[in-house]
């Protein structure tokens, strides 16, 4: 009866984990030593901050992607192991790791921690819409923000604000410079922040394409009003990490991820990724991205 | 051949007008004696053709169930201090009376709920039953007990569930993430509705075993299964007769019976009234209003006519003369009915005030030409003159009239084609009197031969001396104002629609339509439907079915809503049901309002971090409901931080309440889940008697989902019916049946009319203009009377549809009139024209407008619009008759100035 009862509780646990899969991916704790350009052991970190689930969670799904990667590249099994984690500070100690060579990272954080860990993109992700790019928009009360000066003392928060030149940089510059006093603040709870929004605190919340989507159900939606979107910008990007793997493996990674979907036997790690498939990285595109980073203080 | 005959005539009155008397007083004498025996028919059978198939089908249905056409008693507490116990006793004493009726042959008005709730488990879909099983577990089991205690233990077990669900998770995707949500919102809401308002949620849960079943009835029934209002101060009892054939006495027969035995019980309990509605009590009342209205307005018309007769002729005695007259055409017309059809139904009963309207006319022009030749004349002299200026003229404006009715003739609905037949034959004979008994009636009168002295009359002093001298002043600017006007009306005219609500007709106070529009507020019993009858139970299985894929039909209600759909699948839940109620614990638990808040905490916490996590994964629809829930959960926290003590206590009484009611549901779902299903053998004889018939057929009730009245929807509904079972029949069906017949027959008939109308004045006028121009006070008056109608807000409906011919009549004398006399007294004498004849048509139309105008004074509203109809009507083909056709005839160079 334990077993057939609390569809309430599995239904959360569903909820927890469907969106959150794409975020998902990671490896085991263990970390396993190899040489850089070898195919004994490499480590694939996944990091996705803001997004739920654990490391622990998502493990059995890391396993299934690495088991495709590998078998995609050509690379003999257990050659590539994969990790998840979901907060920055757990994601970039492992990313510091000199036993991490590739890593799943989301746009502000690869332009945050690029320079640092000199990261090298190699291939990006395409979401279920079929585009490998996300939107931000900018959510605010009906009627209180006119322009990007009105937010003057005034706080943003939400998932990319852990990389706050991404905000105010690539994401927000279109519409115009934030003032200096805005206070730009990471939260994993933006649900949280948009009742304080509808609570007509001096509050506006940065929301990915989903969360965007998902606020005509909240409960007064009628009182928010989105005031600015961000242009398309890359959402997910395989990443290099230094110069621990040599070109050629990186080539076997690329021309693996590029065909992994083709496989029907990994059809469903990618669905429950919440990924279509990869792709040829677009330098442009990433390019722009970098010189809006640049460009902000 | 007319002409030789009025020839005859004339020669026979003038030297006879004893014999010619004599003869007419026998003939009404005779009529009388012919009329005793005509039978009065007021079943519907009579009105609709013979051999209808719909009817016929729906008179078989009838006579072998009753419950067609129920009667509807309606006990009504309101405006008194009686309580729903008090009407309960009254509708078991009724009952109990009512099942010693001989004309009764059973009574519905309680659904017995212990039945329904021993059956419930059978009786609910097996799909709603898992469904409440799963529900259960999975809100409450977590040690293979189910284990009710309070809200604060809910809350906390709530809480810790997701608080789990947030720690751990597995893969899969949240197929039924949103209807699981929905749930807990739910349940939030139930614990929020019950720290609003405590014992509502208590009494809300005694009907939950009757609410598994999913029909409308909880909601229109009282606490012991009485059939009720939903504010339970009226309770409703319907009473199927034995055989209740359509005719009016039959039926008032019934209806004065059931009304005996209801108020002698109603004796000895104050402050209870009661009412009466449903087919039967409707058209009882509808025809008693109607026999007060057609006494009161009959007493006005009568009074009226006088009056104004007695005003306008020049000598009182000229008056008598004329009601002598139009008598007698009346007389001979009711002998003729016997020895035409030997009946009258619900519509030629109009045949006397029709007659009288129109039938006056033919007497009032002779005798208004009377008058004036008496001016210059001898009586004998005065006579002859009378009758050659005007018997053209009357005997072209009744034939055309006549013509006008005898069209009704090609319509299959045979309440009119009677109709059109008694009145063209009752015209003619009203004609004949004018023709012969009026000349005899006026060279006997007791007047001097040659007293040539006549005092001017009232009608002499306003038109003659003064009105009809303005009338031709300015021929070009009345024409052209006539034409504006005309036109305005004809576009106003394309607005007036026909309404078909046969309510609408019955007076506005009537009891039994006050009655019925609170039942059909009420949804429960509903009174209009059609019926599908089905051999066996497979049969009805299958016409349900298909009822159920149809939107216009609201519900399909027959046995089976007391029969298992799939008794194997009910066996099985009861099965689950049994095995469930074994775990089922409800445990003692005292209530602590700290505990209560603290729990609530907990749950919005837990709710905040759900929604939270569902909301960053793009899970909308999931957060925005818990989120939904979280609210609700945020106010109930409010309401138990400011809870005073006597709240606290409140709440505390109303927890063991709901303990109790729970223990007592769950009593009720063991003792349900171990009764045998029910089979057709064991079902209560009320349910019976609802839904078979006599020869143990089974009858299934189509509901529409909209107003019938609503032309549109009853052409949908019907249709669907008839997909249901190509045998549908009910009002609805025989409705539109007949509302076709009428309204495609009228437009036929009022084609056919205006076609031989004018065909009949191109005989007698032997020239296209003049016809042409004896039509306009017709055609120009009814386009200002539907123009008029627009003004008023007035529409048509079946009752005033019976306007058009008469109006027809009345404006085709008129114009008849003026165009003889004008060709009498040549291109010159439009002014003789319009002052003689003018007089004469004013005089008849004062005595038509005032006969038919009395209607406006009844209350039936169908009487009372046909009144406003005609009033307009007449009044616009007088004004055309004597203000614009002669400006006309001036303007087209038919007469001079």
């Amino acid at each position: 009866m334990q077993d057939s009862a609390t569809a309430m509780n599995q239904f959360l646990f569903k909820a927890a984990l469907c969106g959150m899969a794409t975020a998902t991916l990671a490896g085991g704790d263990t970390a396993h030593a190899g040489t850089h350009d070898s195919l004994e052991s490499l480590r694939l970190v996944a990091c996705a901050p803001g997004y739920p689930s654990n490391t622990e969670q998502a493990q059995p799904t890391m396993n299934d992607f690495a088991t495709m990667v590998s078998d995609a590249a050509g690379w003999p099994k257990g050659t590539l192991t994969a990790e998840y984690h979901s907060s920055e500070e757990a994601g970039i100690r492992r990313l510091r790791d000199y036993a991490t060579s590739l890593a799943l990272v989301p746009l502000p954080l690869y332009l945050k921690y690029e320079q640092e860990l000199s990261l090298t993109a190699l291939a990006q992700a395409v979401l279920p819409s079929g585009s490998a790019t996300e939107r931000w928009s900018l959510v605010a009360s009906v009627g209180s923000i006119t322009s990007p000066a009105s937010l003057s003392g005034w706080e943003l928060l939400g998932i990319p604000a852990y990389a706050p030149r991404f905000v105010r940089g690539p994401a927000l510059s279109s519409w115009g410079q934030l003032p200096d006093s805005l206070s730009v603040k990471f939260t994993q709870r933006v649900l949280t922040g948009i009742r304080r929004v509808a609570a007509g605190e001096e509050v506006v919340v940065l929301l990915d394409s989903p969360q965007t989507t998902a606020l005509a159900s909240f409960p007064g939606a009628e009182s928010l009003e989105i005031i600015a979107t961000s242009p398309p910008l890359l959402a997910w990007l395989i990443v290099a990490l230094d110069d621990r793997v040599d070109e050629s493996v990186r080539q076997q990674l690329i021309d693996g991820l590029l065909s992994v979907h083709e496989s029907a036997r990994f059809g469903s790690v990618l669905e429950t990724m919440q990924l279509q498939r990869f792709e040829a990285l677009d330098t442009k595109a990433l390019a722009l991205a970098q010189a809006a980073y640049s460009a902000t203080r | 051949m007319i002409r030789p005959a009025l020839g005859c005539a004339e020669s026979l009155v003038l030297n006879h007008p004893r014999v010619v008397l004599t003869v007419a007083v026998a003939l009404s004498v005779i009529s009388i004696w012919l009329g005793t025996g005509i039978e009065l028919r007021t079943s519907r059978q009579e009105l609709v053709p013979e051999g209808d198939p719909s009817q016929a089908q729906w008179e078989v249905l009838r006579s072998q169930f009753a419950g067609a056409e129920p009667l509807i008693i309606v006990l009504d507490a309101n405006g008194s201090t009686a309580t729903v116990d008090d009407l309960e006793t009254v509708a078991n004493e009724v009952a109990e009376k009512l099942q010693l009726n001989p004309q009764v042959r059973s009574v519905f008005h309680r659904v017995d709920l212990e039945w329904l709730e021993d059956h419930a488990l059978a009786l609910a879909p097996a799909d709603a039953v898992n469904n409440a099983i799963e529900r259960l577990e999975e809100l409450l089991v977590f040690d293979n007990t189910l284990t009710l205690t309070g809200w604060a233990d809910l809350n906390e077990r709530i809480a810790a569930g997701i608080e789990d669900s947030l720690k751990s998770g597995n893969s899969s995707p949240p197929a039924d993430a949103v209807a699981a949500a929905a749930r807990l919102r739910d349940l939030v809401e139930a614990e929020h509705d019950f720290l609003s308002n405590p014992h509502e949620l208590v009494s809300r849960l005694t009907q939950a075993p009757r609410m598994l079943m999913g029909n409308e009835w909880p909601a229109s029934l009282t606490g012991d299964g009485y059939l009720s209002t939903s504010d339970k101060r009226m309770v409703f009892m319907l009473v199927n007769p034995v055989h209740l054939d359509s005719t009016l006495e039959t039926q008032r027969k019934f209806v004065d019976s059931i009304r005996g035995a209801v108020a002698a019980v109603l004796l000895d309990h104050s402050g209870i009234h009661y009412g009466l509605t449903g087919p039967a009590a409707m058209a009882v009342e509808e025809m008693n209003a109607i026999g007060r209205d057609a006494r009161r307005t009959s007493l006005i018309a009568i009074f009226g006519v006088l009056g104004i007769s007695l005003l306008v002729f020049r000598r009182r005695r000229h008056a008598l003369l004329v009601l002598a007259t139009l008598a007698a055409g009346v007389l001979w017309s009711i002998g003729a009915v016997r020895l035409e059809i030997g009946s009258l139904n619900v519509i030629t009963t109009a045949l006397i005030p029709i007659l009288v309207g129109m039938g006056i006319d033919y007497a009032v022009h002779p005798l208004s030409q009377y008058e004036l030749e008496r001016q210059h004349n001898a009586r004998r002299e005065a006579v002859r003159a009378t009758l050659r200026k005007t018997r053209a003229a009357v005997v072209a404006s009744a034939l055309t009239t006549a013509a006008a009715f005898a069209c009704l003739l090609l319509m299959d609905f045979r309440g009119f084609s009677q109709l059109g037949l008694v009145t063209s034959v009752g015209i003619m004979l009203c004609l004949l009197a004018a023709l012969l008994v009026l000349p005899a009636l006026l060279l006997l009168q007791g007047a001097p031969e040659h007293d040539t002295t006549t005092p001017p009359a009232v009608v002499d002093r306003i038109w003659d001396d003064r009105a009809a001298r303005w009338v031709c002043a300015s021929p070009r600017l009345v024409v052209t104002l006539a034409i504006g006007l005309t036109v305005i009306a004809g576009l106003a005219a394309s607005q007036v629609r026909l309404q078909s609500s046969l309510l609408e007709l019955l007076p506005a106070a009537s009891e039994s339509l006050r009655y019925l529009e609170i039942i059909n507020d009420e949804s429960a019993p509903s009174h209009d439907f059609n019926l599908v009858v089905a051999d066996d139970l497979e049969q009805l299985r299958a016409l349900q079915a298909r009822a159920e894929g149809e939107t216009s039909i609201r519900r399909f209600e027959s046995v089976l809503t007391f029969l298992p759909n799939q008794p194997l699948l009910s066996e099985a839940a009861a099965a689950r049901v049994r095995m469930m109620l074994e775990v089922i614990k409800v445990a003692e638990a005292k209530f602590d309002g700290h505990r209560l808040t603290e729990s609530l905490l907990r749950l919005e916490s837990a709710l905040t971090s759900a929604a939270d996590n569902t909301f960053v994964t793009g899970l909308g629809e999931v957060s925005g409901v818990l989120e939904e829930a979280r609210q609700l959960a945020a106010s109930a926290i409010q309401l138990t931080t400011t809870a005073g003590p006597q709240q606290l206590k409140e709440w505390a009484s109303a927890e063991d309440s709901l303990r109790l009611e729970t223990l007592d549901i769950l009593q009720q779902v063991r003792e349900a889940a171990a009764m045998p299903l029910p089979t057709r053998a064991s079902l209560p004889s009320d349910i019976v008697n609802r839904f078979v018939t006599e020869h143990n057929r089974y009858i299934g009730y189509l509901f529409p989902a909209g107003d019938i009245y609503d032309t549109e929807f009853l052409g949908q509904f019907n249709a669907a019916s008839l997909r249901v079972s190509n045998k549908a029949i009910g009002f609805p069906v025989l409705f539109e049946s007949h509302s076709a017949l009428i309204t495609s027959g009228f437009g036929i008939a009022f084609a056919s009319a205006m076609v031989l109308v004018f065909l009949v004045l191109l005989i007698d006028l032997r020239n296209t203009r003049y016809t042409v121009l004896a039509l306009v006070p017709v055609s120009v008056g009814t386009l200002w009377m539907l123009g008029l109608m627009w003004v008023f807000g007035l529409s048509f409906n079946f009752a005033n549809l019976v306007a058009v011919p008469i109006v027809l009549g009345v404006g085709i004398d008129a114009g008849v009139h003026i165009v003889h006399r004008l060709r009498l007294e040549g291109a010159d004498g439009i002014m003789i024209t319009v002052s003689h004849t003018g007089r004469a048509i004013l005089i008849a139309s004062s005595t038509t407008m005032v006969g038919f105008g009395s209607l406006l004074f009844a209350t039936h509203r169908g009487m009372a619009s046909l009144g406003a109809l005609l009033l307009l009507g007449v009044g616009a083909c007088t004004v055309v008759a004597l203000i614009i056709l002669p400006n006309l005839l001036i303007v087209s160079g038919t007469a001079r100035p």
